[in-house]
């Protein structure tokens, strides 16, 4: 099975990391994955913010680059999302861009989308020994309705506790793209919320499947020196999340 | 162009309207709706008139069930020492009539006023007028109405009055006490099971008035704290019988 | 009262900053959202219920001009009168006459989101009336001559000391010392009591109006949208045109929704359902007169991308459920509908010029959709309206054809435009995209101190690390590391010959 990687921008500039991650699962889950030199960006932070004529322009840029791919892969519920339900918004109905964008968007899988509901797998040997809470990023939750495929992995990785955030794993963690920056005190109160809940459960490691998502709390954590670290649920899979240091004062 | 044509043109240009039969909508997963409905099956009077005095009483009222004029009485004598009610009022609904009650409030020696509905009660009329003479707000002469109903729902602890001759809603809203006498028969699974020909929101035959009241007044406007009682009665009963 | 929408910000800002109005709203909201799972989480149908309400209000406004005149009819052949009022001014004035003409002195009012829309109570009062709000909430507002700050618990930002104070002000009554929430309530409760007697209009709002048979729908907990259209002898009721639903029996569906939707109840304490006027020697106001309102719905309704904010049955679930709303409160919205819901029409309403930082007072996170009983896609139209708000923008500076009234948020909106056209630029080349972001992470780089970056003080970024550090972008871009290490491999995927490509 031939793979396209998204990678997206984000990983592609800020954490490669991830995207080795997640070539490796999908390697060892039998997969030959090639990576498009054509692709950039899928064009949300211009969505995002009402630039719709400049995220038309990049969404194309991204049909070029995807536009003979039978499976797109990609480790982000937001970019994901992006392609699968809001390039139905962008392109104008009926026209061909439109239907290849179509096309595509039944074509494109968040990774753990892809690992669980194509590929059947959840056990892809991992193991982490820690405490790991699990946010739950609301385009993957919300716009592409999954609920299972991210438990289902995390469920089968060895010697790892999953610890609940009660009350707060499908909440909003704040960031929401741009909104982390034109509206960066109510972006700040929401992070509040969501490192209370990840100090309070004890967690070693918050992990999603949102690199937007774990910049934000992540870079929340850092700054207020918090134990636990922000990772990618592909990190966390592909063994590559080093274990915990033990917390101070416990 | 007056208001109403300018509005109605105006919704009419828009490509959101879709001129069509009104027989043509279809109402979406009728059978999944049947089907995972919570409700009661309309069978089990028993298990109905468990469910009416479980659901009222998780909203603060009072349940209570009896099964012949006898209990019907001894529940009412002990509800009107329980809440010390010192006068009381009535519609003469069927089973205020059927179970005795004037006959059992006369034996109490208790004040009794008789409701009649209509734009305004004589029952109080004198009250009013004195209370206007004296500059302060009227108190209604009655602590406890009774009444029947036209109808109540399981699932939900309601009943449901309809306004019609010789049945008012004032009678029994600016009072401080409610009970409603509730033949076992005239409790319906759900909702939607009073909307049928005969029911209590029968739409071919809807009164000016008709309320649903589910337990008793209430609000949590200051500090999301409960207080029951705020205009309308805080004390609500509903007596069960058959 | 004025909108002060366009200062989201600050009001935010300030409400941030109040701990009070924080611990009120985390209480508040706390306790809806609980009470509605558990009301929901009750009925195994809940979601069908929500495709069925979704369903019929969308039905109400494919035939909304039909059903308005269906309705009209059922009204008229049951006794009551049915004005028309394209604006706010134009509804207050209908209601305004009708008072003067039958000698109407006082006017008790239950809750109505409609009226607070049209500032009816100031029309009202300029009228030479004395006007009541009887909905204990709104009944608070009114005397400190405050405004809602949440479409089904108005008052959430008060304490009980500070209602304690204003009854104290304003009608003269203590509360005594032990008597607490149950004493304030006693007190509104005594003070209300005889202007519902002494009334000569009570005017009400509607939860739905009944096309096939004119019948109006009030659901209350406290009794007084009851007394106000029983004991007055004229009813009048405000409903926006888009209250309309279809059939009677669209109830049986809407009822199981709302309550549960609001409160977290099965059904409020009082459902009331007002068709016409009763008959001779009946109880009930001898004269109905029912306003429906226009007031922006109709221009909302042009619009197919957003008409399905119409759909909604005023619940208040989206505004508890939002993580926005549950940190800012209503009063930050800037007028009387607040939260995701009133993000996506009061931009419409009062112009997106008036609102513009509203559709961006989100993260849209879709836990308003979640909870919607009639699926209103919010997320979908605040991402229309941020693209009115932009185009609104240029369209504003064409007009003027130079920098707008307010030159700085203008300047900020250029540089914003530009940015993107640049990013659009270097995102549809990726010779220049992997030019340009090599540079800017070596100058991000530059910025770091053990991997992460805690300030850049540049205009929008810093922002990011006024709250947040930001890790270090990476020394090589993936696709460069992708391409160094699997080599020939890389930029395969364009044009891999047939015969590899798999058929699945």
């Amino acid at each position: 099975m031939r793979v396209h990687l998204f990678v997206t921008c984000l990983v592609d500039q800020m954490r490669p990391e991830t995207g080795w991650a997640a070539v490796e699962l999908l390697e060892k889950a039998g997969c030959e994955v090639v990576v498009p030199a054509a692709q950039t960006c899928c064009g949300q932070p211009a969505f995002n913010s009402g630039y719709r004529a400049e995220a038309l322009e990049v969404a194309r840029q991204w049909l070029r680059a995807f536009k003979d791919a039978e499976y797109i892969v990609c480790p982000s519920g937001s970019c994901t999302s992006m392609v699968k339900v809001f390039y139905e918004e962008i392109f104008d109905k009926g026209g061909e861009e439109a239907a290849l964008a179509h096309k595509l968007a039944g074509r494109t899988w968040e990774l753990t989308q892809f690992l669980v509901h194509k590929l059947g797998r959840t056990d892809v040997g991992a193991s982490y020994p820690g405490k790991v809470a699990y946010h739950a990023s609301c385009h993957l939750l919300r716009e592409l309705n999954e609920r299972e495929s991210p438990k289902a992995l995390l469920g089968k990785v060895r010697d790892m506790e999953l610890v609940p955030l009660p009350g707060n794993e499908t909440v909003c963690c704040g960031f929401g793209g741009t909104f982390a920056v034109k509206m960066p005190e109510i972006s700040e109160a929401m992070m509040d919320e969501k490192l209370k809940a990840i100090e309070a459960a004890g967690a070693d490691c918050v992990v999603a499947c949102d690199g937007g998502c774990l910049l934000h709390i992540g870079g929340g954590l850092t700054r207020r020196g918090a134990h636990a670290r922000a990772v990618h649920i592909a990190e966390l899979l592909a063994g590559r999340v080093p274990p915990p240091q033990p917390q101070a004062g416990h | 162009m007056s208001s109403r044509d300018e509005i109605l043109e105006l919704l009419r240009r828009s490509a959101v309207w879709s001129p069509k039969h009104a027989d043509t909508f279809q109402m979406p997963h009728l059978e999944d709706a049947a089907r995972l409905s919570p409700a009661v099956p309309r069978q089990d009077h028993h298990a109905l008139a468990e469910r009416f005095l479980m659901r009222l009483q998780s909203v603060k009222g009072e349940a209570y069930r009896a099964y012949d004029t006898k209990s019907v009485h001894e529940t009412v004598k002990a509800l009107i020492a329980s809440w010390n009610v010192k006068s009381v009022a009535y519609y003469l609904d069927s089973p205020v009539l059927d179970f005795a009650l004037p006959k059992l409030l006369e034996e109490l020696k208790l004040p009794t006023f008789v409701l009649k509905g209509g734009p305004d009660e004589d029952a109080w009329r004198a009250e009013l007028a004195q209370a206007a003479l004296e500059q302060r707000t009227p108190k209604v002469p009655w602590d406890l109405a009774i009444c029947g109903c036209a109808g109540a729902i399981a699932e939900t602890g309601t009943i449901a009055h309809r306004i019609t001759q010789g049945r008012g809603r004032g009678g029994w809203l600016l009072c401080a006490a409610q009970l409603v006498v509730v033949n076992v028969e005239q409790i319906v699974p759900d909702l939607e099971d009073l909307f049928v020909p005969g029911g209590a929101l029968d739409k071919e035959d809807m009164p000016r008035a008709v309320t649903l009241v589910t337990g008793p007044s209430r609000t949590a406007d200051i500090e999301q704290t409960l207080t029951v009682g705020v205009h309308g009665p805080g004390k609500f009963a509903g007596l069960v019988v058959g | 009262m004025h909108p002060t929408s366009q200062s989201f910000k600050d009001n935010a800002h300030s409400a941030l900053t109040n701990d009070t109005l924080q611990r009120a709203l985390r209480k508040a909201t706390g306790r809806f959202v609980n009470e509605r799972a558990h009301a929901v989480g009750e009925r195994p149908d809940f979601q069908v219920l929500r495709e069925q309400g979704r369903a019929i209000k969308a039905d109400a406004l494919e035939r909304l001009p039909e059903l308005l005149e269906q309705f009209e009819e059922q009204v008229v052949a049951r006794g009551g009168q049915v004005h028309w009022a394209r604006t706010a001014s134009e509804a207050n004035a209908i209601v305004l006459r009708i008072a003067k003409a039958e000698g109407v002195t006082r006017v008790v009012k239950s809750k109505s989101m409609a009226t607070e829309e049209t500032n009816l109570n100031e029309a009202l009062e300029g009228g030479g009336l004395e006007v009541v709000e009887t909905d204990l909430g709104e009944y608070i507002l009114q005397l400190d001559h405050d405004y809602p700050s949440h479409i089904i618990a108005p008052a959430v930002h008060k304490t009980k000391e500070q209602v304690a104070d204003i009854f104290e002000r304003e009608l003269h009554e203590k509360n005594p010392p032990d008597a607490g929430i149950p004493g304030l309530n006693a007190i509104a409760r005594r003070a209300l009591r005889s202007k519902f007697l002494s009334s000569q209009m009570g005017i009400t709002g509607a939860n739905f109006a009944v096309a096939e048979t004119g019948t109006l729908v009030v659901v209350e907990n406290e009794g007084n949208a009851a007394l106000t259209s029983t004991v007055p002898r004229i009813h009048v009721a405000m409903v926006g045109i888009e209250k309309i639903v279809p059939r009677f029996d669209d109830l049986r569906v809407m009822l199981k929704l709302l309550a549960r939707s609001a409160t977290g109840q099965r059904l409020t304490s009082y459902t009331n359902f007002l068709t016409g006027v009763a008959k001779e020697g009946l109880e009930g106001p001898r004269q109905l007169h029912i306003v429906l309102l226009d007031n922006g719905r109709t221009k909302i309704y042009d619009d197919p991308k957003l008409a399905g904010s119409l759909r909604c049955i005023r619940c208040g679930a989206c505004l508890n459920a939002c993580p926005v709303y549950q940190k800012t409160g209503g009063h930050a919205y800037g007028w009387v509908y607040s939260g995701p819901i009133g993000a996506v029409i009061t931009p419409q309403y009062l112009g997106v010029n008036n609102a513009q930082p509203l559709p961006f007072a989100s993260s849209l996170c879709g836990a308003c959709y979640e909870v919607c009983p009639v699926k209103i896609e919010i997320p979908h139209m605040l991402l229309e309206l941020r693209q009115k708000v932009i185009d609104g923008e240029i369209a504003k500076q064409a007009q003027d054809g130079e920098h707008a009234a307010k030159p700085r948020k203008s300047l900020d909106r250029i540089m914003e435009g530009l940015s993107f056209k640049m990013f659009s630029m270097a995102a549809t080349r990726p010779w220049l995209w992997r030019l340009g972001t090599n540079i800017a992470r070596v100058l991000l780089r530059s910025k770091a101190s053990g991997g992460q970056i805690s300030s850049l003080p540049y205009p929008v970024v810093r922002n990011w690390t006024q709250v947040r550090d930001l890790p270090a972008p990476a020394r090589e871009s993936f696709m460069s590391q992708w391409r160094s290490q699997r080599g020939a491999n890389a930029a395969v995927a364009e044009q891999a010959p047939p015969a590899e490509r798999k058929v699945e």
